[in-house]
């Protein structure tokens, strides 16, 4: 079993030492940024017309030798594993068990992509998104991008956080790009009257599901006791890389705000009982990722919802924050 | 007090019905200008009637009196939020259509409400269980929010068989199909933790699609509730039961585009409908997950 100290008793020789856990999640955090950079520098080229029909496109060569990456490194982790006596199916981490049985997956996944294609046709509009194959490439990636986040351990402080962190970001990246057919930061619905009722309704869902899920890496990152700063990082950089597809900057201020306002909260109640902090955490981010965008929209255009409508947004979103929490239960000691 | 958890789950079961007729005669057009409505009438004589009751269960000191205590407390929050309601129409006017749903101080009175009709989930078995009449008013809670929202509710606005409206309309369609999935898994993973009854979230499902039904005259997806309910039913378990959770998702989401298939027009190509039930299951899974990931601090083993 890895455990959290190096295998060897006395002095560990280095491939003992790479197999600790500290090590391996910094193992595989380069893998999983140049992964996910790959994925958003292609979605980046989708949306400015910069791709052709051609599949091999410089894009395309960051995306696949970012899973090139982060494969040879679950195979150098198996390959050192088996080499000091460990079974990999039973003895690493459920996480790198995971991200090892992902790999191929995904490989498998673009087979049956392929497949896909040549029997319904490419996709059009929102389709790419939703379309079965590549949901199946997003989630083979999630589990391999978020393995090192899944390594956490919560003794480490400061900067030795550092590597889940940045797992984290990169795994909740592939569920927001995956999520761009109803980001907020797409189609700016609130300072848009063109889709009429339905295209205030998709606006309405779309917040409100964004606003559920920034919740949701809020409560998990308040659980695994982040330090001060982490959520606003992850926030922001999560805010500019979906920007990226849309052009739309402004919307990193609204993230920053959303961060800044829930780690001084977070202060504030830091002497409170653990499940009360999570229950006003999860419906203040919610609240707050919605109203600062609000905010944002406001002052750089104009938000041409009724009143009724964008502060109803804003309040449904602190309930969807807030219904999260219901399934968390209290720790133990509390 | 022999009777008393029965009593507070009829206040609660009286209070949706109003809901429900109330919801019904506006979207068949049985209400005008007054106030002075049958639905209000059932509405406003559940919602007074169960904080009076309330209150003489506290002043009974009957147990849990905390409960009880807020459950006496929510009528006067109702009556400001009445009146912050009134005072919302005249500074801002009326609203119209879909901003009636999403107005704030409604927003606000249906989640007090709701809170007021969940009062019973607080009720426990002599073994600290969840008790029937109380799993069931939790998901009545539920299901008087996702009432609000119907207009992205699968089970009353069906985007997949519209085909006007390109992406936008596609868009709330999977984005309302994957928000009424996770609120409905919610209440089904609550129910596990607090080891609801075997029937108790196939009675909450069957109550979930009459009153859906009822107000948007849809019934199809009544008797897919009931049958999706029957798997955790079968796989009872005590605890969050992550293959139960994928497995209630995957088949409501496959039968219900089976049932537009059959006994409709679904306008949406594999590639959409194939990629809802996938997403759809995805957050299933991660939904699932939230409870054991959110409280786990491992002191550094696996």
């Amino acid at each position: 079993m890895i455990t959290d100290t190096p295998l060897a008793s006395s002095t560990p020789r280095w491939g003992e030492r790479l197999l600790h856990r500290h090590t391996m999640a910094w193992m595989l955090v380069p893998g999983s940024v140049w992964f996910v950079a790959g994925l958003y520098l292609d979605g980046w080229a989708h949306n400015h017309g910069k791709v052709d029909n051609t599949f091999f496109t410089p894009w395309h060569a960051v995306f696949y030798s970012g899973y090139v990456a982060i494969a040879c490194t679950l195979i150098a982790i198996v390959f050192l594993a088996q080499r000091h006596g460990l079974t990999w199916q039973r003895e690493l981490p459920v996480a790198l068990r995971h991200a090892v049985i992902a790999a191929p997956i995904f490989a498998l996944a673009g087979v049956g992509d392929l497949w896909w294609h040549t029997t319904f046709g490419f996709e059009t509009g929102i389709e790419p998104l939703l379309s079965p194959p590549h949901l199946v490439l997003a989630s083979s990636m999630f589990v391999m991008v978020a393995a090192a986040a899944r390594l956490d351990d919560t003794t480490y402080v400061g900067w030795q956080r550092a590597p889940y962190i940045i797992s984290t970001v990169a795994a909740w990246a592939v569920v927001t790009f995956m999520w761009q057919f109803n980001h907020p930061y797409g189609i700016v619905w609130p300072e848009t009257l063109r889709g009429g009722a339905p295209g205030i309704m998709t606006g309405i869902a779309g917040l409100v599901a964004n606003s559920a899920l920034t919740a949701a890496v809020a409560i998990y990152m308040l659980t695994r006791n982040m330090p001060y700063g982490a959520l606003s990082a992850v926030l922001v950089v999560n805010a500019l890389g979906i920007a990226l597809m849309g052009d739309e900057y402004r919307f990193g201020w609204s993230a920053l705000c959303t961060g800044v306002v829930s780690e001084i909260l977070r202060w504030w109640w830091r002497r409170t009982p653990l499940h009360t902090q999570i229950r006003r955490h999860a419906c203040v981010v919610a609240v707050a990722t919605s109203a600062s965008y609000m905010a944002v929209v406001y002052a750089t255009s104009a938000i041409l919802w009724p009143i009724h409508i964008w502060l109803g947004a804003v309040v449904l979103s602190g309930i969807a924050g807030w219904a999260l929490t219901i399934i968390v239960p209290p720790p133990a000691h509390e | 007090m022999r009777y008393y958890k029965a009593i507070s789950f009829g206040f609660s079961a009286l209070i949706m019905l109003g809901m429900t007729l109330d919801g019904w005669a506006h979207a068949h057009g049985v209400v005008d200008d007054t106030f002075l409505t049958p639905w209000h009438a059932i509405l406003y004589t559940g919602l007074v009637g169960s904080t009076l009751w309330y209150g003489w269960l506290a002043h009974q000191h009957i147990a849990p009196i905390a409960t009880h205590r807020i459950g006496f407390a929510l009528l006067p929050i109702v009556v400001v939020c009445g009146a912050a309601d009134a005072m919302w129409h005249t500074i801002f006017g009326f609203e119209i259509d879909i901003a009636a749903q999403m107005s704030p101080p409604h927003i606000v009175l249906a989640g007090l409400i709701s809170t007021l009709v969940a009062i019973p989930s607080t009720q426990r078995t002599a073994h600290g269980t969840l008790t029937l009449l109380g799993a069931i008013s939790g998901g009545l809670a539920a299901t008087m929010m996702l009432t609000l929202t119907q207009f992205m509710s699968p089970l009353s606005s069906v985007y997949a068989e519209t085909y006007s409206g390109g992406d936008t309309t596609r868009g709330i369609g999977v984005t309302g199909f994957i928000i009424f999935v996770a609120v409905w898994l919610i209440v089904l993973i609550w129910m596990q933790q607090q080891h609801a009854p075997r029937w108790a979230f196939l009675i909450a499902s069957v109550a979930l699609g009459c009153i859906q039904a009822i107000i948007s005259d849809d019934w199809r997806f009544v008797a897919l509730l009931a049958a999706c309910a029957l798997i955790p039913a079968v796989r009872h378990s005590h605890g969050t039961d992550r293959t139960t959770a994928v497995l209630w998702v995957a088949c409501f989401s496959i039968g219900y585009f089976l049932i537009l298939m059959y006994a409709g027009i679904l306008m949406w190509g594999p590639t959409m409908w194939g990629g809802t039930i996938v997403m759809a299951m995805a957050v299933a899974y991660g939904l699932s997950a939230l409870p054991r990931i959110a409280l786990q601090q491992p002191p550094g083993g696996s």
